[in-house]
C-alpha cells in the first residue's frame, strides 16, 4: 500500500464514508437526498431542506423527468438573496467531521501511550522496595490488629484510621441521591413498574433473591473479619433490593420501602455514623480515658466501632442504590 | 504471570474494544458487564478480594442496570418480552 492510497483510506474512514451501512431502500434515498442538500448548502445561500426539495422537483419537472404538479403543500418563494455575511449553515460542521475523528483517534493514542508508559514504570507486584512500602503501611499491617481490632486490615484502615474520609464519602453519596431526588421526583408522576411478566425470569429471580440478600448481609457484617465491608456489601444489598422490586413489582416493594422511609433510614444512619465517629474522634482516638472495647479479634462482636459503622455505611449505600433505581424506573411514561 | 492471567488480560482488552465499537447499544452494555466480571476475577488474582466484590457489584450490577434504565428512558430499547426481533441501533 503506497502513501497516497493509505492517505485516501484514512481520509475516507475519517469522513465516515465507510459507515454508510446498507439500509432499506427508502431510508437510503432520503439519506442521499439529505447529503445532496448538505453539498448544495456548501456552495449556495442557506435555504430550508423543504425549499431545496421543491427546487429539485422543479428542476426535474423542467427536464420532464417527473410528473408536473406533484409538489404539494405550501410553496415557499425562492429568491436569490445576496449573501449577507456568515450565517449558520448546517453543512459546515459535517464537512469538517474528519477533523474531529482524527483528533479523537490522536487523543486516544496519546492517552493510551502515556498510560502504558506509566504502567511500565510501576514497581513490580509485591516489590519490597516499592515507594508505597513505607512506615505508614508497615504500621497498618503490624499494629492494625492491635489498634483497631479488625482482622481485615483494609476495613481497619477504611473505618478506623481513615474513618473521617469514609464519613465524607457517605455524605457525598447522600448528597448525590438527594440531588437526583430533587431533579427527578415528581409526586405520583409515572405509573409504577409492574412485576416481570416473563414467568421464567420471575421464578429465577425469586430463587436468587434470598441468596443475594443474604450474601449482602454477610459481606456487611463480616467486613472486619474477611473481605468486604459496608460499601461492597451495601451495593450487593442494593442489587438485591432492585431484583426484589423487579420480581415483586414496585407497588409491593413500596409497602415496606416507601421513599420517605428510605430517606429517613439514610439520614438516621448518616447521623449515627457522624455521632459515633465524632465521639470516638474526640474521646477514644486521643486515649482520654474512654476506650472503645475491642473484643476478641476474629469474633463477630469485635473491633470496636467498626461493625456498627459498617452497618451504617451498608444501609446508606443500599438505600441510595435502590433510590436511584426507583427514580429511574418510576418516571416512566 | 500465569497463562490464566494472560488469557484474562487479553479478553479484557478485547471486551474493552468491543464495548466501544459495537453498534448495538444493549450488546455494548452487556459486553461492559462481562468486562467488569473479568476485572473482578483479575482483582481476585491480584489478592484484593475487597475490590473484587465491589467491582462485581458496582460494575457488573448497578452501573449496567442504570445504563439499561437510561436506554429505556430514551426509548432506545423496546420492551423485552415482545417476540419481534430488535433492530440494530
Amino acid at each position: 500500500m503506497n502513501r497516497k492510497s493509505l492517505y485516501d483510506w484514512v481520509m475516507r474512514w475519517a469522513e465516515g464514508k465507510e459507515d454508510d451501512q446498507p439500509q432499506t431502500e427508502q431510508k437510503n434515498q432520503a439519506y442521499q437526498a439529505f447529503l445532496d442538500y448538505l453539498e448544495y448548502l456548501d456552495s449556495h445561500e442557506y435555504v430550508s431542506f423543504r425549499t431545496y426539495q421543491q427546487m429539485r422537483r422543479r428542476e426535474l419537472e423542467e427536464k420532464g423527468l417527473a410528473p408536473a404538479g406533484s409538489h404539494g403543500g405550501s410553496t415557499e418563494q425562492i429568491t436569490d438573496s445576496p449573501r449577507t455575511g456568515r450565517r449558520y449553515r448546517p453543512g459546515r460542521l459535517r464537512r469538517r467531521i474528519w477533523i474531529y475523528r482524527l483528533l479523537s483517534v490522536a487523543t486516544a493514542v496519546v492517552l493510551t501511550g502515556t498510560l502504558a508508559a506509566a504502567a511500565l514504570q510501576l514497581p513490580a507486584f509485591g516489590d519490597p522496595n516499592a515507594p508505597a512500602v513505607n512506615e505508614v503501611s508497615e504500621r497498618y499491617l503490624e499494629r492494625g490488629l492491635e489498634e483497631t481490632g479488625a482482622v481485615n486490615a483494609v476495613t481497619g484502615m477504611i473505618l478506623d484510621y481513615r474513618a473521617f474520609d469514609t464519613f465524607g464519602e457517605s455524605t457525598v453519596l447522600f448528597a448525590a441521591s438527594l440531588s437526583v431526588c430533587l431533579l427527578m421526583e415528581r409526586p405520583r408522576a409515572g405509573r409504577r413498574q409492574a412485576a416481570l411478566r416473563n414467568e421464567v425470569l420471575r421464578r429465577t429471580g425469586r430463587l436468587l433473591l434470598p441468596a443475594v440478600l443474604l450474601f449482602g448481609i454477610y459481606v456487611v457484617l463480616n467486613g472486619h473479619l474477611g473481605p468486604g465491608g459496608g460499601f461492597s456489601g451495601g451495593t450487593v444489598l442494593g442489587c438485591g433490593l432492585i431484583l426484589a422490586s423487579l420480581v415483586l413489582g414496585q407497588a409491593e416493594m413500596e409497602r415496606l420501602f416507601s421513599p420517605r422511609r428510605l430517606s429517613n433510614v439514610t439520614v438516621a444512619c448518616l447521623s449515627a455514623y457522624g455521632l459515633m465517629k465524632g465521639y470516638s474522634f474526640f474521646i477514644g482516638a486521643n486515649h482520654m480515658g474512654w476506650e472503645i472495647p475491642k473484643g476478641t479479634p476474629g469474633a463477630i462482636f469485635s473491633a470496636g466501632l467498626i461493625l456498627p459503622l459498617n452497618l451504617c455505611v451498608g444501609t446508606i449505600v443500599a438505600c441510595t442504590m435502590y433510590t436511584f433505581y426507583r427514580l429511574f424506573a418510576e418516571a416512566e411514561g | 504471570m500465569t497463562v490464566l492471567e494472560i488469557l484474562l488480560l487479553l479478553f479484557l482488552v478485547f471486551c474493552a474494544l468491543a464495548a466501544v465499537t459495537t453498534r448495538h447499544l444493549i450488546a455494548s452494555v452487556i459486553i461492559f458487564m462481562s468486562y467488569s466480571s473479568i476485572m473482578a476475577v483479575l482483582w481476585l488474582l491480584l489478592e484484593s478480594p475487597d475490590l473484587a466484590i465491589t467491582e462485581a457489584a458496582v460494575g457488573a450490577g448497578v452501573t449496567s442496570l442504570l445504563f439499561f434504565l437510561a436506554l429505556r428512558r430514551v426509548r432506545a430499547w423496546k420492551e423485552v418480552d415482545r417476540d419481534e426481533p430488535e433492530e440494530p441501533l
